[in-house]
C-alpha cells in the first residue's frame, strides 16, 4: 500500500535518520563497544571472508576480524564518514535497497538496525535484501531490541526513545545522571582499570548511582501505535477519531480532483494525520541504558562471586544500588501515573514519581533535545520468537540456525540456502 | 573506494537488469601502500568478477599488465598475486562517480565514500 509506504518512510526519516544525523557526533568507541557474541561470530569466520555490516554506524564491527574483508554501509552520512576516517570501506545506502550484487558476501551483520523499520513488511524486505547478497551457505546475524527485558517488559512494541547527550562531557560538579554509555565506560575505566567491563552495553557510573534522587534525570519512553495497526482498516483497533479523519481526508479530495493529483493530496493529508498519531500516547520513565543496566544487574550478581573480594563487594554494592534505583522508577504499565508525572515534568513542578525530589530536566532542556519530539528514535521492539518467525514464514532463502537472547536483544543466526522453485 | 569494493557494487535503480559493473569516473585517485598478504589475495580471487576488475583498473589507467583472464595456477605465482594485490587494495578512488551502465545514473563518490542512495522515483 503506497500510503503506508510513504508514511513509514516519513516516520523513519523523522525519527531515525534525522535523529542519527543529529546525534552522530556524540558517538564514539567508548560508548558503543562490540557485543561479545557478534565479535565471536566475526572472529569465527574463515580468513578471506567477505562480510557486509548493514547499518554499520561508526564502524565498530569493521575492525574486529583483520583477516576478513569488511564492507560497511549506513544511511547516516556522518557516521559513515566517521567509519571512513578509521580507514574502512563504507558506502551510504539504504537497507531496503542494497547496492551489492547477488551472493557476494560470505557473511552479513544486521546489529540493532531493523528494529528501526516501522512496518513488518519493510522489516521482511530488509532481511530479504540482505539474504539476496549472501552466498548460499553464508550466514547472517541479526540483533534487534527485545520487548522482554530482564526485569520488565515494554508495554507495547512500537516506541519512541528519547536521546540524551552525554552529560559527563561538562564539568564534574554538575549533578550526575545515569549516564549514556560513553561517559559511563570511561568513568568505570578511570575508577578501576582492574575491573573488567563485563557488559558491552552501558553500565552505571558508580557516582551516579549513589547520588541523590534529586539529581536523577527524568527519562521517558513514548509509546506509539504501530503503523501496521493504523493502516489495518479491518481492525477494531482503529479509534473512531482516526476513521473519522480517514473519511474526511479521502472523500473531498478524491471527489474534487480525482486522478492522481487528488489521491496524492489526500495521501499527504493522511500522512500528516497519521504522523500526529505518533505523538506520545503514554509516557514511561527510564531510558535504554536503564534496561542495559538492569541486565547488568543480573550479571553483576552472578559474576560477583568469581572476583577478588574487594571487587566483588564493590560490584555488589553497585548492584544493590542499581536495584534500588530501578525499583524506584515507575513501571511501564502505570500509564495514568506517568501521565500525571509528565504534566508535572512539563510544568516543572515539585514532586517526581512517588513524591521524590524533582528530577533534573536536562533531557528536555538540553539544546540537543530541542522540542520533545526532535530527538526521539523510533523502535519496533521484538517479542520472543518474532524475529525467528519472521524469517521462517517470510524468507524462504534463510534457514534459522540459532535464536537466542543477548543483553536485551533477540538474536538470530541464519544460513542462506538454495531455494528450488518449481 | 577500493577496486575490491567496486567489484561488489552494482546499480540498483528500479527496472535496470544490467547494472553491473558500474563505470568508474574518477577525478581523484590515490595509490597507497598496503601490506601484501598473498593468502588474502588468493582467497579474494575466486570471489571476484575478474573481467569487472580488469575493466575498472583499465578505466583508471591502473591495469598495468593484468591479464584479461585469470591465469591458471595463480596461487603460487607471487608476481601475479602482487599485481592483483595492487589493483584490489592499493588503488583508491577518492572523488568521482559510479555510473550505471544501463540507465546512466551517476552515484557520487566523495572522500572515498560512494553514495548509493536512490531517490524515491528510482526505487
Amino acid at each position: 500500500m503506497l500510503m503506508m509506504e510513504a508514511a513509514a518512510s516519513r516516520l523513519e526519516r523523522d525519527h531515525v535518520h534525522n535523529v542519527y544525523d543529529k546525534i552522530a557526533p556524540y558517538f564514539n568507541d567508548s560508548r558503543y563497544k562490540a557485543w561479545p557474541k557478534v565479535r565471536q561470530f566475526l572472529l569465527d569466520l574463515p580468513a578471506g571472508s567477505v562480510v557486509a555490516d548493514v547499518g554499520c554506524g561508526n564502524g565498530k564491527y569493521l575492525s574486529i576480524n583483520k583477516e576478513a574483508f569488511m564492507l560497511g554501509c549506513d544511511v547516516c552520512r556522518p557516521l559513515v564518514v566517521s567509519a571512513r576516517i578509521q580507514g574502512h570501506e563504507v558506502q551510504i545506502c539504504d537497507g531496503l535497497h542494497l547496492p551489492y550484487r547477488d551472493g557476494c558476501f560470505d557473511a552479513v551483520l544486521s546489529i540493532a538496525v531493523i528494529h528501526h523499520l516501522s512496518t513488518k513488511e519493510r522489516r521482511i524486505r530488509a532481511i530479504k535484501e540482505m539474504a539476496r547478497t549472501l552466498r548460499v551457505g553464508g550466514r547472517i546475524m541479526i540483533y534487534v531490541w527485545a520487548m522482554e527485558q530482564t526485569r520488565r517488559k515494554f508495554e507495547k512494541q512500537d516506541i519512541f526513545v528519547p536521546w540524551n547527550p552525554n552529560p559527563h562531557s561538562a564539568n564534574r560538579d554538575r549533578p550526575r545522571r545515569r549516564g549514556t554509555t560513553q561517559s559511563v565506560s570511561e568513568a568505570m575505566d578511570d575508577a578501576d582499570k582492574q575491573r573488567k567491563v563485563r557488559s558491552t552495553s552501558s553500565m552505571l557510573d558508580e557516582e551516579d548511582v549513589s547520588c541523590s534522587t534529586q539529581q536523577r534525570t527524568h527519562r521517558l519512553w513514548f509509546f506509539s501505535r504501530s503503523l501496521d495497526s493504523v493502516f489495518d482498516f479491518g481492525s477494531l483497533a482503529i479509534s473512531r477519531s482516526l476513521s473519522r479523519d480517514f473519511s474526511t481526508l479521502s472523500s473531498p479530495a478524491g471527489e474534487n480532483e480525482g486522478t492522481k493529483g487528488g489521491q496524492h493530496g489526500a495521501g499527504q493529508g493522511l500522512i500528516k494525520q497519521v504522523s500526529s498519531f505518533f505523538s506520545p500516547s503514554s509516557m514511561i520513565s527510564s531510558e535504554e541504558d536503564v534496561f542495559d543496566s538492569v541486565t547488568d544487574l543480573h550479571r553483576g550478581r552472578k559474576d560477583a562471586g568469581g572476583d577478588a573480594a574487594a571487587d566483588s563487594t564493590a560490584k555488589q554494592s553497585v548492584s544493590v544500588s542499581l536495584a534500588q534505583e530501578c525499583s524506584s522508577l515507575a513501571l511501564p504499565d502505570l500509564i495514568h501515573h506517568q501521565k500525571e508525572h509528565l504534566i508535572q515534568a512539563r510544568d516543572e513542578d515539585d514532586g517526581g514519581p512517588q513524591g521524590k525530589e524533582p528530577p533534573q530536566q536536562e533531557s528536555t532542556r538540553s539544546p540537543e533535545a530541542g522540542t520533545e519530539g526532535s530527538c526521539l528514535r523510533y523502535y519496533h521492539v521484538f517479542r520472543e520468537g518474532e524475529l525467528a518467525e519472521l524469517i521462517e514464514k517470510h524468507v524462504d532463502e534463510l534457514h534459522v540456525k540459532h535464536a537466542y537472547f543477548d543483553h536485551a536483544n533477540w538474536c538470530v543466526v541464519a544460513e542462506k540456502i538454495q531455494v528450488w522453485k518449481i | 573506494m577500493k577496486l575490491l569494493t567496486h567489484n561488489m557494487l552494482t546499480s540498483h535503480v528500479k527496472g535496470v537488469t544490467k547494472g553491473y559493473p558500474l563505470l568508474i569516473k574518477a577525478t581523484e585517485v590515490k595509490v597507497n601502500e598496503v601490506e601484501f598478504n598473498p593468502q588474502f589475495v588468493n582467497r579474494m580471487i575466486p570471489k571476484l568478477e575478474w573481467s569487472a576488475l580488469v575493466q575498472a583498473a583499465d578505466g583508471l589507467g591502473q591495469r598495468q599488465d593484468l591479464p584479461s583472464e585469470l591465469i591458471p595456477d595463480y596461487e603460487k605465482n607471487e608476481e601475479f598475486l602482487k599485481k592483483v594485490h595492487r589493483v584490489l587494495l592499493e588503488v583508491e578512488v577518492i572523488e568521482g562517480s559510479l555510473q550505471c551502465p544501463e540507465s546512466g545514473r551517476e552515484f557520487p563518490i566523495s572522500r572515498g565514500i560512494p553514495n548509493m542512495l536512490l531517490s524515491e522515483d528510482e526505487v
